[in-house]
């Protein structure tokens, strides 16, 4: 019987290659009998998709909104910019 | 502040709107993956200046936020490569970790993970969720969140990631499963786990 720990290891392994069949039959079994590995699994899996959209949506800066440039950095930049030009 | 020099009709790059048009697009997406904002600001103009010296490769296939993106990405990854280069992996980071304090010497959980309604492929919450992210992933040790940012967040292959790492396909696997459990805590944390107690 797989611990909680190595369904964890297991399910975090399967995001980088595909488990061979009987693990992955293992990790169902265990997550079906167990509601803690079943809500880790679910999560995983929420952020996997969150990434995975993440990755499709690199040039649209609504996705993740996050703190704007500083005005003293913006300044700083288009001079930068300013200078470089030829 | 508008240049001197007005963009030709036939060159469709128009650096002196840049900062305006692409910067915020641009330091979000470096502050998300190097999680410090002064680092992320330097990227960002070396972006620029390298996308000035090298305008007349601009094809106009791409538009000019996608050209700019690719020239920070490369940016981004030369970057962790060369810092991977100068400090190699901390001794501590191939050992010890997030396993221990979440699971007990039997390998059962020691805080049973919760769950909420909290979904981050609901339009209205995403934000919020990248919020709660971006703090997340600043809280984990730096090799860790690198590792992770270069193979879940700009899709490298664990090949290229080693690579950039300068790491074993072994350490890479470590650092992957760390950061991953990590980050899954802080977010069932003050995510997934805290939805169902809001009314």
């Amino acid at each position: 019987m797989l611990s909680c720990k190595d369904v964890t290891e297991l399910i975090s392994q399967s995001q980088d290659r595909k488990l061979p069949w009987y693990q992955r039959l293992r990790v169902r079994l265990h997550v079906l009998m167990c509601r803690s590995c079943s809500y880790f699994r679910r999560q995983m899996l929420l952020l996997r998709d969150a990434l995975r959209h993440l990755r499709g949506t690199a040039e649209d800066e609504d996705v993740t909104s996050g703190p704007p440039l500083s005005q003293e950095a913006r300044e700083r930049i288009k001079r930068a910019i300013t200078r470089g030009e030829p | 502040m508008d240049s001197n020099q007005p963009t030709g009709p036939k060159d469709p790059l128009d650096p002196a709107h840049w900062v305006d048009r692409h910067g915020d697009c641009l330091f979000r997406y470096a502050l998300l993956r190097l999680r410090d904002a002064a680092l992320a600001e330097d990227m960002v103009q070396e972006t620029f200046l390298t996308a000035l010296r090298s305008r007349e490769h601009f094809a106009g296939k791409s538009s000019e936020r996608t050209w700019l993106v690719g020239i920070l990405k490369h940016k981004l990854i030369d970057h962790i490569r060369r810092q991977s280069r100068e400090r190699p992996l901390p001794a501590g980071d191939a050992s010890g970790g997030p396993l221990e304090e979440l699971f007990d010497e039997k390998g059962r959980w020691k805080n049973r993970p919760v769950q909420g309604p909290g979904d981050p492929s609901t339009a209205l919450e995403q934000k919020e969720f990248w919020e709660v992210f971006r703090r997340c992933l600043s809280t984990l040790p730096q090799r860790w969140a690198d590792a992770f940012s270069l193979r879940e967040m700009e899709g490298l292959s664990s090949d290229q990631a080693c690579k950039v790492l300068n790491v074993s396909a072994t350490n890479l696997w470590v650092l992957l499963h760390r950061a991953r459990l990590r980050l899954w805590r802080c977010l069932e944390t003050n995510w997934f786990g805290t939805k169902a107690q809001r009314p």
